[in-house]
């Protein structure tokens, strides 16, 4: 009895132990938190409100969704799991109502999770929208998955992907299928843009609706301390002067021109520079911005310059030596001309190129002893202004920037604008009066011949494609009206036969 | 008459029986030697087919009666105040944009109902005989000259009356609910309608009329047509037939229902006020027929496959290939002016054409006996949608001579329903019942407690099930012995798609429990052969066994899933009297032996005897 007695004593005072640790670390904080502190509480949360992961930061706390998630008892989990495999078999059986109510549950059931939420959102305006015939059905589903954004929007209102998945999904998913003509009406007449969320953006042309969204996205980042987890900066900011780009291309396609597409272009050039005068995070550790390149390179020989003037011929010096150094078999591969050395020759010869290498450091190293101090001040400077300069130039390679800037300023050219205008109608024409099409063309092409000349770029990129299609919509018009095409006389040639080569 | 069903019942309940009679006596026979045992075991069989057949009714009713009592206070309260709960939140958790919200809504109550009752009656049945037994109170009442049988019996007939009454008061509550769900109106002003012009006109419609589109509630709205007086109605999916394509991809989900238009003036005004929906919950009677294809040339063959998951033939467009309908025993009383099709046509497109215009399609009816037929008639079709059709009885042939389905067509009671797809390569895809003949409709609320008495029957069984087991296991033991046995006869289904190893279908076996414990371990895929080996013929043949003795084990498990109609209910089909009886066989078929089996065990236990 006594021993009974004495052992749940014991259990009793374990139990109690372990739960203070416990209880100190859940503590829940209860003061009014000043902005920015971790306002008491314990160690959890105080790591929940650092990283913003508490339910009142992330968003708004959803009855539903919290009922849900009470009455699974922790097994949210394992409801999740069944749930998911539930409504693949419904996907695959084509019943989109069942589907559609799994849906919802899965979703409630792990509000905080964003991939969820966008996995979901493209599930339904992608795949299911392209189970069903109509496009008047496919536009349905496309607005249904897009409007499970703005609801997961609601939990999470710090997260960035929200509004960048909205503005990317109304803006490709509507403007880029093959039925764009189609769900751009539809979305024109009973889009989104009366829904209570979208209210306020009151935008019915669904690239500036993206756009809208894309902007709130990098505001959330910019100016509200928002976290981009999920893509690099670049990538999340381009999407907006794109979206403006694909804009003045869909309505220069449906027909608009003058002003108003001048003006889209203007602003599309605009949307450009302003993400070129963004600052992006280098894998090096610093910050950079795409306009920099120029201002790069030009710091970047002044010091070449000034370190040349402290070690003056040092650099050739050294290479000589370098050279010098080398077994003559290996001298003998480096001085053969790249195509006519062996094997063995070249791979000589290329590790023969890193010790033939010359860095600054050295050079620095060498100075005469009155300017070595200067040297030795300017070497690490030239080394990180080559890197940034660099970097600066292949990330703006990998993002097509040099091309955007020159397509978007040609674009508001009177000959760009007045050639769109006579391809437009020429492709209008091509069926009905050949001849009023061929001039048309005609007189295009000699435009864009005029823009070809200016902008020398345009020869080999996206433009060149589209050109591409009105110069086979022309040749197809010559056909009909049984005339040769001679492409040695052709205006366009350089951009025929590039294209041409491109396909092959 | 399939007589497959009933043997194999009584070869279950024959072999069950005999099985138990041997294994009773060879345990009496270790106790009392073989001698005694059997002079036992027959005792107790007499007196129990005794027991049988002196049941009073009188007694039945009180032993029920007492169930009733012990019970009513505790957990059908509960239980009501849970489906209450669950009622009033449910459109929290339900998807309110839903294509088909009827659907829906049905789905969920049946099947909360469902859950809720089995769940209650689990408690109910499965506590009451131990508590009994602890409380003592089962030997003031077996002191009585009270027979076993009676008190099982009263038991059950007790709680399944207790349990009846939660039941009907939920199926009032939920049809109730479903119905106020539905519920739902538009706004239509007057700036909201225009006339129609002269093409409109042209076409067929009231010089005088009006047409328009209501407001958006519920994700979405709907086409208003009116006559000169301003009625009207919101147009529904027959406008379908013509070809027309709705203007907005709105209109075109509100088309599951329809509301009626009337004017009202007020202060010199019109107004319109647009009526409740209609039309969202029905209880269709469908005559399905036999489906065979005919190929692009004209011969026999099973409809093209297009690489879908679901089972239907596809007809090729612009061909010889057609999907033909064989509907027999057509009486003209049922259909008196004319035959109303429903279709539900899958589209496969190998072109995308022209978007704007939809896919056409040809309806023909042939007579098998004379071979003569009407001349085409034309559909647009639309995946995924009902498309409701009228063939008048009165058509033509090819050569416009007059044709009467039932005089000429029907004459023996058949009739061919030809389907073709009229633009070349496009493709109609159809399955066994996806066209059908509306036979009649009938009314949805009667449906509805069809449906509720499948609920019923099962409820009845999980009932039978616990007392069965709460004659011989305490209190806990017996929840969890009901909850797993009702757990398995609503995935009956499933687990023996497991137990049978056709987890993957029929083509590839799935792995027994030790193979699949072994292939775990070693992490070998399915598709993986085990070596060849002592070790693996082992393994198999231990999982055959054990499948072999599963299978068995599950003749003893009713099939609940095949005993809910909630699907058929909510997709709007009536719950035709042959499936109702199905039902009501099977628990009978099950409830019987069982009891039976119930009774012996109590019988058995010493309480019993004292």
């Amino acid at each position: 009895m006594n021993r009974a007695h004495r052992r749940k004593l014991t259990y009793l005072v374990l139990i109690a132990a372990l739960l203070a640790p416990l209880s100190m670390i859940s503590r829940p904080a209860t003061g009014i938190v000043e902005d920015g502190e971790a306002g008491g509480g314990g160690k959890l949360a105080q790591l929940r409100e650092e990283y913003k992961l508490g339910q009142a930061q992330l968003g708004r706390i959803d009855p539903t969704s919290s009922a849900m998630r009470y009455m699974s008892l922790g097994m949210y989990g394992v409801a999740v799991c069944v749930l998911d495999q539930k409504a693949v078999e419904y996907q695959k059986q084509e019943d989109w109502i069942s589907l559609m109510a799994v849906l919802n549950q899965k979703l409630h059931l792990q509000p905080y999770y964003v991939n969820v939420w966008s996995n979901q959102s493209w599930n339904i305006a992608y795949n299911i929208s392209s189970q069903w015939d109509d496009y008047h059905d496919k536009f349905y589903w496309v607005v249904r998955g897009i409007k499970v954004l703005p609801e997961g929007w609601k939990f999470n209102q710090h997260e960035p992907m929200f509004p960048y998945e909205i503005g990317w999904v109304v803006g490709h998913k509507v403007g880029q299928s093959d039925e764009w003509r189609e769900y751009r009406r539809l979305f024109r007449d009973d889009g989104l843009h009366e829904e209570p969320w979208a209210a306020q953006i009151n935008e019915k042309d669904n690239w500036l609706f993206g756009k809208r969204y894309l902007e709130h996205a990098q505001e959330l980042v910019d100016t509200r301390g928002a976290v981009l987890r999920k893509m690099g900066a670049e990538n999340f900011n381009i999407q907006v002067p794109i979206a403006q780009v694909r804009y003045a291309e869909t309505i220069e396609r449906e027909g608009v021109f003058g002003e108003v597409a001048r003006a889209a272009w203007q602003l599309a050039h605009q949307d450009w520079t302003t993400y070129g005068s963004r600052e992006f995070p280098s894998e090096y550790g610093y910050f950079f911005k795409f306009r920099d390149l120029d201002a790069e390179i030009a710091n970047r020989k002044s010091l070449e310059e000034r370190l040349e003037r402290a070690a003056p011929g040092m650099r050739e010096k050294l290479e000589l030596e370098k050279r010098a150094a080398l077994p003559p078999e290996v001298r003998r591969a480096v001085d053969t001309p790249k195509a006519s050395r062996t094997e063995a020759e070249d791979r000589a010869a290329n590790l023969a190129a890193q010790k033939l290498f010359v860095n600054d450091y050295e050079v620095a190293e060498r100075a005469p002893e009155a300017s070595r101090e200067e040297a030795r001040e300017i070497a690490p400077r030239l080394i990180t202004s080559r890197q940034r300069a660099a970097e600066i130039k292949r990330v703006r390679e990998i993002f097509n920037y040099d091309y955007w800037i020159a397509r978007t300023e040609m674009e508001t050219t009177d000959e760009a604008l007045e050639a769109r205008k006579l391809f437009y109608e020429g492709a209008a024409r091509a069926e009905d009066d050949p001849w009023a099409a061929r001039k048309s063309f005609e007189e295009a092409f000699r435009r864009w011949r005029v823009i070809l000349d200016k902008y020398p770029m345009m020869v080999d990129d996206q433009t060149a494609f589209v050109v591409a299609d009105y110069i086979l919509a022309y040749r197809r018009v010559l056909n009909q009206l049984d005339e040769p095409f001679d492409l040695s006389k052709f205006i366009l040639r350089d951009l025929v036969e590039k294209s041409n080569n491109q396909e092959q | 008459m399939d007589t497959a069903p009933l043997l194999s019942w009584l070869q279950t309940v024959s072999v069950t029986a005999l099985v138990a009679v041997g294994v009773s006596f060879l345990v009496s026979s270790l106790r009392y030697g073989p001698l005694l045992a059997g002079d036992q075991i027959y005792a107790v069989l007499v007196s129990a087919l005794g027991d049988i057949f002196r049941i009073s009714p009188r007694r039945v009713w009180a032993m029920a009666g007492l169930a009733i009592k012990e019970s009513i206070r505790k957990q059908i309260v509960a239980g009501l105040v849970i489906f209450g709960l669950v009622l009033s939140f449910a459109l929290w958790f339900l998807d309110s944009d839903s294509i088909d919200p009827g659907a829906l809504y049905v789905t969920f109550v049946m099947n909360a109902v469902n859950l809720l009752i089995l769940l209650l009656a689990v408690f109910l049945a499965a506590f009451s005989l131990p508590n009994d037994l602890k409380t003592k109170t089962i030997y003031t009442i077996v002191t009585k000259p009270v027979r076993p049988s009676e008190i099982i019996l009263g038991r059950i007939l007790g709680f399944v009356m207790v349990c009846t009454v939660p039941l009907a008061l939920m199926g009032l509550g939920g049809y109730f609910f479903v119905v106020r769900a539905l519920d739902h109106t538009h706004e239509l002003s007057e700036s909201d309608l225009r006339p129609f012009d002269a093409e409109e006109i042209a076409a067929g419609a009231d010089p005088a009329g009006k047409q328009g589109m209501t407001s958006i509630s519920r994700g979405h709205k709907h086409r208003v047509l009116l006559d000169g007086s301003g009625h009207g109605m919101t147009e529904t999916d027959d406008a379908r037939i013509t070809g027309d394509q709705a203007e907005s991809y709105l209109d075109r989900f509100g088309q599951s229902h329809r509301h009626s238009v009337t004017p009202r003036t007020r202060d010199g005004r019109t107004e319109y006020v647009v009526g409740p929906p209609e039309g969202q919950l029905r209880a269709r009677v469908p005559m399905n027929g036999r489906l065979t294809f005919r190929d692009a040339t004209g011969s026999v063959n099973q409809g093209y496959n297009v690489g879908n998951w679901t089972k239907r033939g596809y007809v090729a467009g612009g061909t010889l290939s057609t999907a033909i309908f064989h509907f027999e025993s057509l009486k003209q009383e049922m259909f008196p002016d004319g035959l109303r099709v429903q279709l539900n046509i899958r589209l496969f497109r190998t072109t995308k054409e022209d978007i704007d215009k939809p896919i056409l399609g040809s309806i023909v009816l042939r007579s098998p006996l004379t071979g003569l037929a009407t001349s085409p008639r034309n559909f647009a079709a639309r995946e995924f949608f009902t498309l409701d059709y009228f063939l008048p009885r009165k058509m033509t042939d090819a050569s416009g001579k007059p044709i009467d389905v039932f005089a000429d067509l029907a004459r023996d009671g058949r009739l061919d329903l030809e389907l073709q797809c009229i633009p070349r390569s496009q493709f109609f895809g159809v399955g066994p019942d996806d066209v059908y003949l509306m036979a009649a409709e009938r009314r949805f609320d009667v449906n509805f407690a069809k449906g509720f008495l499948g609920i019923w029957l099962q409820m009845v069984l999980a009932v039978t099930i616990g007392v069965f087991w709460s004659t011989f296991l305490s209190g806990p033991v017996a929840m969890l012995a009901t909850t797993a046995s009702i757990v398995a006869a609503i995935f009956k289904p499933y687990l023996l798609e497991i137990v049978r190893g056709q987890l993957f279908g029929t083509a590839i076996k799935s792995a027994g429990m030790v193979e699949a414990l072994i292939r775990l371990g070693t992490q070998k895929a399915t598709m993986q052969e085990l070596e060849a080996g002592t070790t693996t013929s082992v393994v198999k043949g231990f999982d055959s066994g054990l499948s072999w003795l599963m299978e068995g084990l599950f003749r003893f498990v009713p099939d609940f899933a095949a005993m809910s109609d909630a699907a058929r209910v909510a997709g709007g089909f009536d719950i035709p009297a042959a499936t109702l009886y199905a039902h009501e066989l099977q628990t009978l078929g099950f409830a019987l032996p069982v009891f039976f089996a119930a009774f012996i065990i109590f019988k058995l236990t010493e309480v019993a005897k004292a």
